[in-house]
């Protein structure tokens, strides 16, 4: 049985883009473009929009031909939601990402896109189905299910990471995925509830932040490798991420597992016991070049990741050549922030 | 009928703390507020685990309490805990134990009594002005092999901070015969003292693992104490009976 197409929705006022929406599609994806004939204020016009599986959604659309009113993207998306709870939509723009003060009302959606990635037809292809398929998994958790099942089943965690994901996600977004879905959507809170806010969880706290899923840096470090040795190892594979969305970020790896697969080699050699950082560089005997090392002092074994203030930078140091950042965030069960001292 | 074998001293101990690690890695005060700590019971978790059940050896990443505010008067210039946890066994039983805790002060002068200096010679950052370490170490006889000592090894701690270390690592006498706090005991210990920010002693799942910690830890000591100082016409004094 082969998967139902994908069906976006891209809403813009420039007629130009219809090319691009064009060229997204292909024959497991539909981009439909939308700039002439709409009209949210006609009955059904909203529950319409809400039958896609995503929406890409245009800042500005001042220009948008046959509109009484002169809608902004965020407007739209305020509209949508007062029929519809949960049909995901990224705002696109333009504009780079270094002007996101810019964009009042950004919260309300899932993502922001530069027209700029849009047009890099082969890897938004893949991402744009990837994310569909992600929201579609969300939505088929059937009510009342067993939440921390459908959870571990909905990223694919290895056994070895699932009580350190399971502690990891509020117990909010938890319930909140088997629940029905409520209409305070729109309010922009981090943790809102219903299906997208699982979603919203996903893409935003677990997939952002170190913490039972490691970026390659972070991941890297904490066996003891540079970063570029770290990517090249087939021996990780079994910590990749694998659950949905996954193609909307880089690559990331499930903390414990990796620890796991550490200390599988460890026992194989006969090696002492050691932590993750001291053992790797043995058990994976790393030339010296592959060694990770602390951007403070030279030496090896840094433990941590933590911010270059001069660069903005993330780099390897030792715990002792850092502070936590004094502006950090307090989530639970997710790693300190810490800046290069 | 087969009789069941006494489970070994190093069998207990790796079960309990297993039980720790698994407490503390899913405590959400700890989550949120003691990150450092939480790494650490993460990367031993599986380290304890994968191991044998009577021989195994531990080392836990030293880990960092930042303090909020003073619990106590006294306490006004600490702002951190430094903490860590080494344990070797080996056949079934307990063989070496040590908990160091260190205690960490704002920049200040420790060459002048008060007022103190605003430009303190020599160091003008943080540093450790207190250091102590519950030890148990099967095999020394020239001292009580459960004891408490001030100062140490500073090295073993070196990981979490570069602070100035304002206690002598020398002498390392005198070791005051102790019983020797476990992880969780001095664990406790540091959170009913200082304001970590954790409330783990007034939690029922914590307190059981306090409770089990005694057990495992103080009881023995205690009886051991008990009988010997119970014993009529004793001639060995107990700090003797204690290091043999």
């Amino acid at each position: 049985m082969t998967a139902r197409k994908a069906r976006v929705l891209w809403i813009d006022d420039d007629p130009e883009r219809q090319k691009d929406a064009e060229n997204l599609s292909d024959e497991e994806l539909t981009v439909e473009f939308k700039c002439e004939g709409l009209n949210f204020s006609a009955p059904g016009a909203l529950r319409e929009i809400a039958r896609y599986d995503l929406l890409l959604v245009d800042y500005r659309l001042e220009k948008l031909p046959d509109q009484t009113i002169r809608y902004m993207g965020p407007a739209v998306l305020g509209l949508l939601r007062s029929v519809d709870d949960d049909t995901p939509a990224y705002l696109v723009s333009a504009q780079g990402a270094a002007d996101l003060a810019k964009f009042p009302g950004l919260s309300g959606f899932e993502e922001f896109l530069k027209l700029a990635e849009l047009q890099g037809v082969l890897r938004m292809r893949e991402r744009l189905k990837d994310d569909v398929a992600g929201y579609r998994a969300i939505a088929a958790i059937r009510r009342r299910t067993n939440a921390d099942a459908a959870i571990l089943d909905l990223l694919r965690v290895p056994k070895a990471s699932q009580p350190f994901l399971l502690e990891a996600v509020p117990s909010s977004v938890k319930q909140a995925l088997v629940r029905s879905p409520t209409a305070d959507v729109a309010s922009g809170s981090p943790e809102l509830p219903g299906r997208l806010g699982f979603a919203r969880w996903v893409r935003r706290t677990l997939l952002q932040k170190a913490g039972p899923l490691l970026p390659s840096l972070h991941a890297a470090t904490r066996v003891g490798m540079k970063e570029p040795r770290f990517r090249e190892t087939r021996a990780f594979d079994a910590a990749l991420y694998k659950g949905i969305f996954s193609k909307s970020h880089d690559r990331r790896w499930w903390a414990a597992t990796i620890d796991g697969v550490v200390l599988e080699r460890q026992r194989r050699l006969d090696l002492p016991p050691g932590l993750p950082w001291e053992l790797g560089p043995k058990v994976f005997r790393l030339q010296k070049s592959d060694v990770a090392k602390c951007v403070v002092c030279g030496e090896a074994q840094p433990e941590i990741v933590a911010r270059d203030t001069d660069t903005e930078r993330e780099v390897p140091v030792h715990q002792r050549h850092s502070t936590p950042a004094p502006q950090r965030d307090f989530t639970p069960f997710f790693a300190e922030e810490r800046v290069v001292e | 009928m087969a009789k069941k074998r006494k489970a070994s001293d190093a069998s207990l101990i790796r079960e309990h703390l297993l039980a720790a690690l698994e407490f503390l890695t899913r405590s959400r005060p700890v989550g949120t507020y003691a990150k450092d700590l939480l790494r650490s019971c993460t990367t031993a978790q599986p380290l304890l685990k994968g191991s044998k059940e009577n021989s195994w050896s531990l080392v836990m990443a030293p880990w960092t309490f930042e303090l909020s505010g003073a619990r106590y008067r006294g306490q006004e210039d600490c702002i951190k805990i430094v903490m860590g946890a080494e344990i070797r066994t080996a056949g079934g039983r307990l063989l070496r134990q040590t908990v160091p805790i260190c205690v960490v002060a704002k920049p200040r002068c420790f060459s002048h009594g008060p007022p103190w200096c605003k430009q303190p010679a020599g160091q003008d950052g943080e540093a450790a002005t207190r250091r102590l370490h519950f030890d148990y170490d099967a095999n020394v006889t020239k001292w009580p092999k459960h004891h408490l000592q001030v100062g140490g090894n500073p090295q073993e701690l070196r990981h979490a901070g570069s602070y100035y270390y304002a206690v002598a690592e020398d002498p390392s006498e005198p070791r005051v015969p102790a019983p020797s706090l476990d992880f969780v005991l001095a664990l406790d210990l540091v959170m009913r003292e200082f304001n970590t920010g954790l409330d783990l002693p007034q939690e029922p799942g914590w307190r059981k693992l306090v409770v089990r910690s005694e057990e495992l830890s103080l009881k023995p000591y205690f009886d051991v104490a008990h009988d010997e100082l119970g014993r009529s016409n004793r001639e060995v004094p107990l700090i003797e009976h204690l290091s043999q």
